[in-house]
């Protein structure tokens, strides 16, 4: 259901575990790829204003992210 | 002669990958908390862009004949101010606090699809880039922000194409960005939905979940309900504007009251998408400086569903000048006087649990009680427009300017004010000054009064909207005047607070982790709160676990029945 394995984890002992350590357990892994999906899209929206060669790109670009964000951790 | 073993000399420390940057970092966050923070300083950031052009406006208006804007200019920057204020001020404001506050509120680590929740801040902030760039290019939206058609479509003798008759992008850029603001509200309102039902703490049923969360909920519903019609509406235009269809074209066959259908059947529960987390937030606030639990806490609840699905029976009431059928101007009348009863269910409750109370006027609490009686007129002068007849002669006024200034800036701006001083010291671990928050109060309640409230009366003396300018014999010029050295007076409140928040930031009073003696577990945990929120998920036995936590011998649970 959910993408976040926080809720099913067990925290580790604290004393055995910095800060930064546990927040890494429980949390998902940082990523750039819903950044990189928005900014192909805002390069799709340009080019639905400016010119269809800048649209190409940004549906190009926004695929590319789709698939990198979907494949990243496999 | 000296020997260099192997690895003398060569660094031990690691470069830092890009993620670990201070920019990749916020850039690849993932965390409610961080995103909740860069929502709300985008949408602050957007609040002032949208309030210096509503000072542009209002500075054209001060005088008859005003030259400070052309026509031109001055339909881009209202329509901006609007669709600005609207789009990327509230609702990434509230969308901030709702990513911020509700996981922590409802005893979670974080958001139940973290990356979807980053995906949609990136989102906004690009959209709303977008929308603010068109003004470099001369191509601001300058059809209002309900962008009505015909205004920015096809008229007579332009051939097939409607860019030949609105031949620049302002009205691409208008559509196009609220396409991009949309898959945003999607995303957050899917992400909300999830995790408010599957991913609250054991023992917070439903009816234990604070009421801030409540409305988070049903206005993620709202959203995913009222968005496809304004998103099919601008696709359709678009279509129209350059593949050559004629939606909207009474002319062609189409229809130009289709815009406004498919538009207000989004754009009225776009208003309770706006109000409805502001009265979660009055909820939460009220009872805290009260020392009291919320008094009728189910009926402020569910008052807020009625609201929500109420709102989606109201839209015509923005077109009863179109020559609607009676029977349908009699249900839209009828509806929108019902939706004012759970709404007076709502501020009945609100008194109720002040009353008796041992009251604490801190500077949240006063924009809480500020809220309340402004948004009451906001309310009864919205009741007003419900009746059909006195509708058809203030109908695109300055009344209803009046009206929707009244529950949105009176209404929502003050709540979302009050959460800011009620939240702020979660989210730096510092307090802001009580007393430049309490001068901002006066300073904004004595402003939205003088900007807004001779707009009533500009609206019945019959100043209609969107006007540039006007003659100086119409007896309009006094409150105009008013109106604008009233809205200067809301710019200098915002000045006091941009001043509180640089002097708290740099040295401002350290708050500890439960400066209000709250009753929400968002309180349970550190200022601010650890990437992990919880180092152990808390269990619920009432609805004010916190206060349950600290006062073991008086429990709420000990005596409550829910």
């Amino acid at each position: 259901m959910s993408d976040n394995p926080s809720q099913r984890k067990r925290l580790p002992k604290r004393d055995q575990l910095t800060p930064d350590q546990m927040a890494q357990a429980l949390h998902a892994k940082k990523s750039y790829w819903p950044f990189a999906l928005s900014l192909a899209i805002l390069v799709s929206m340009v080019g639905v204003v400016t010119h269809p060669i800048v649209l190409g790109v940004g549906i190009m670009l926004a695929v590319v992210a789709i698939i990198g964000w979907g494949l990243e951790y496999h | 002669m000296a020997t260099r073993t192997i690895g003398e000399g060569i660094s031990l420390t690691r470069r830092k990958s890009f993620s670990e940057t201070y920019i990749g970092e916020w850039i690849m966050t993932i965390d409610h908390k961080k995103l909740g923070i860069m929502y709300i300083i985008t949408a602050f950031f957007f609040f002032l862009v949208g309030g210096t052009e509503a000072l542009l406006v209002r500075t054209q208006l001060a005088v008859p004949d005003g030259k400070v804007l052309t026509n031109e200019i001055y339909n881009q920057v209202f329509t901006m101010h609007g669709t600005t204020m609207i789009f990327l001020f509230v609702m990434p404001m509230l969308t901030g606090f709702g990513n911020y506050v509700v996981p922590l509120m409802i005893g979670a680590r974080d958001m139940a699809f973290p990356r979807l929740n980053a995906f949609g801040y990136w989102v906004v902030l690009f959209g709303g880039m977008f929308l603010s760039v068109s003004f470099l290019f001369g191509q601001a939206p300058n059809a209002g922000w309900f962008n009505y058609a015909p205004l920015n479509e096809l008229t007579t003798g332009c051939g097939a194409s409607a860019v030949a008759c609105t031949s620049g992008a302002n009205t691409d850029f208008w559509a196009l960005g609220i396409l991009m603001l949309g898959i945003s509200s999607i995303a957050g309102s899917l992400n909300f939905v999830v995790t408010i039902l599957k991913m609250r703490a054991p023992g917070m049923t439903i009816n234990r979940m604070p009421l801030f969360t409540w409305m988070v909920l049903v206005t993620s519903f709202l959203l995913l309900f009222a968005l496809p019609s304004v998103t099919a509406a601008s696709i359709m235009l678009l279509l129209d504007r350059h593949i050559g269809t004629h939606f909207f074209q009474a002319g062609a066959g189409g229809d130009p009251l289709l815009w406004q259908h498919l538009f207000w059947s989004f754009g009225h529960p776009e208003v309770y998408i706006l109000i409805l987390p502001a009265f979660g937030m009055i909820s939460e606030i009220l009872p805290v400086f009260s020392r009291k639990p919320i008094f009728g806490y189910t009926f402020i609840a569910w008052s807020g569903v009625a609201i929500g699905f109420l709102s989606f029976t109201v839209w015509a009431h923005h077109m009863f000048a179109v020559g609607l059928p009676l029977v349908a101007q009699a249900f839209f009348a009828t509806s929108t006087t019902l939706i004012a009863i759970p709404t007076a269910v709502k501020i009945f409750n609100w008194i109720a649990t002040i009353y008796g109370g041992k009251v604490r006027f801190t500077a949240s609490m006063m924009f809480a009680v500020g809220f309340i009686a402004m948004f009451l007129i906001g309310g009864l002068n919205g009741a007003a427009l419900a009746v059909v007849p006195f509708d058809y002669q203030v109908t695109d006024t300055y009344f209803v300017i009046s009206h929707l200034h009244y529950v949105l800036f009176g209404g929502t701006v003050f709540a979302v004010f009050g959460g800011i001083f009620y939240w702020f010291p979660k989210m730096s671990g510092r307090l802001l000054n009580e007393r430049l928050g309490k001068v901002q109060f006066w300073l904004m309640l004595v402003g939205v009064n003088l900007a807004f409230f001779p707009m009533h009366i500009l609206g019945l003396l019959g100043m209609p909207r969107r006007v540039y300018t006007y003659a100086g014999n119409l007896g309009w010029k006094e409150l105009n005047l008013l109106s604008t050295i009233g809205a200067f007076i809301i710019g200098t409140s915002i000045m006091v607070f941009l001043w509180n928040f640089v002097v708290t930031l740099r040295s401002g009073e350290k708050a500890g982790d439960d400066p209000w003696d709250a009753y929400t577990l968002e309180w349970d945990t550190s200022s601010p709160p650890k990437a992990y929120n919880f180092e152990v998920i808390p269990s619920v036995r009432s609805r004010r676990p916190f206060y349950d936590k600290k006062n073991p011998e008086i429990a709420d649970w000990k005596t409550a029945t829910h």
